[in-house]
């Protein structure tokens, strides 16, 4: 079984940049999501997080797309954070319980 | 009355007059015997919380309450339960471990909790305040899983990896949660604790069980992990999954190091289920369970 790496595609739509994580988002690969919406914040434009493909998703991961968001807000760009109602990673984010709700969309 | 209390009763009447105060508006939650849950017909009804299988998945589930869509906006939770405390010493060990925990985790929330148990029934220790953990000695069996001396943060993709492998034959959600939970546990001992960290799992007929060893001095809290971190962009929430996502988490410091125990029961049957269908609608049905009163243990 091989150990799934973290990897984010880009994806411009019209108004918005899409970014499909894939693999394993924990603590330990979170600076390269963090990396990479700093390179996506582009004013005018929305910021899509797509979690639904990740293979792992940890609270260091719940923690980073949270953090996206806020930064997604100081730079006055609308985030959104894609998860289905039986997705694993939406029973991530529900059991971490983080205060304030995050902009998730199905 | 507000806050958290336990309320000891001999009759229905006592639980009909503790829900008298209730303000005007409250928003009331019901999670008693179905004889009891009738006592207010416009309450939301929920089964009694499993306090005695993952104490802090059903704190959990009282957290969520806050977000509950027939909740009107702004309006206190009022929260009558019957929690359900098993029968066995371990299964009373984490109902105490709920009810010490449930005021502070619940600590600032607009919301009142009473946790009724029938007088004559209530065990005793129940509200004993928390311990530390006792070291709990190894399992007889041979680790199926023993990964001793990592240095490297780096190692916990691979070892999330093997430990996977090595529990192939559980139901998925099963082997996802347990694997959750281990995860959350090996990066407190990468990020907090001291390298080397060793690993050992076991899998016997009834059990799976992990330790994580590291030779940091480890936590002294005995109530870590039983609430969730303030300020949703900290860490601090490694503890609060882990605890959801297994059956009980036991941590002490000895002369090897620190080491925290994971273990989730397995019925027998359970082990002979494959991925596929029935995993995916074993996992459907776990969600259902977990969104009104925690997760209780497949069956």
């Amino acid at each position: 079984m091989a150990a799934p790496t973290f990897a984010v595609s880009r994806d411009d739509v019209r108004d918005a940049v899409v970014l499909a994580l894939t693999g394993a988002l924990d603590a330990f690969t979170a600076p390269d999501l963090d990396e990479a919406v700093g390179a996506a914040l582009t004013p005018g434009h929305e910021l899509v997080l797509d979690p639904r493909e990740l293979e792992f998703l940890a609270t260091g991961g719940v923690r980073a797309l949270f953090r996206a968001a806020e930064s997604a807000g100081r730079a006055r760009v609308a985030p959104r954070i894609l998860v289905g109602e039986a997705q694993h990673a939406r029973l991530v984010i529900d059991r971490v319980d983080i205060d304030g709700r995050p902009p998730l969309a199905t | 009355m507000t806050g958290h209390h336990v309320l000891r009763y001999d009759d229905a009447e006592e639980l009909r007059a503790a829900l008298a105060d209730r303000p005007a508006g409250a928003f009331v939650v019901l999670a008693c015997r179905p004889e009891h849950n009738a006592l207010l017909p416009d309450a939301l009804r929920l089964a009694r919380p499993a306090v005695h299988h993952r104490p802090v998945a059903v704190l959990a589930a009282l957290r969520r309450l806050l977000r509950h869509p027939a909740r009107p906006l702004g309006a206190p939770i009022w929260v009558l339960a019957e929690p359900e405390v098993g029968t066995t010493r371990t299964d009373l060990a984490r109902a105490a471990a709920f009810e010490a925990a449930r005021p502070v985790t619940l600590a600032g929330e607009p919301m009142t909790t009473i946790a009724a148990y029938p007088r004559a029934e209530t065990p005793a220790g129940l509200f004993d305040p928390p311990q530390l953990d006792a070291p709990v000695p190894d399992p007889d069996a041979a680790p199926v899983l023993c990964l001793p001396a990592s240095h490297d943060r780096r190692d916990i993709v691979g070892i999330r990896a093997r430990l996977s492998m090595s529990l192939a034959g559980l139901p998925t959600l099963v082997r996802t949660d347990f694997v959750a939970a281990v995860n959350e546990v090996l990066t407190n001992a990468y990020v907090h604790g001291t390298p080397p960290v060793d690993v050992a799992v076991w899998v016997t007929r009834g059990r799976v069980e992990c330790r994580v060893t590291d030779r940091g001095p480890g936590f002294r809290d005995p109530l870590a992990g039983y609430r969730p971190a303030p300020g949703g962009t900290r860490s601090g929430n490694g503890l609060w999954l882990a605890r959801q996502a297994s059956d009980e988490l036991t941590a002490w410091a000895g002369p090897d190091g620190f080491t925290v125990r994971l273990t989730t029961a397995v019925a027998p049957g359970l082990a002979l289920q494959t991925q596929g269908a029935l995993a995916r609608a074993e996992v459907a049905a776990a969600r259902v369970r977990f969104r009104q009163f925690g997760n209780r243990r497949p069956r």
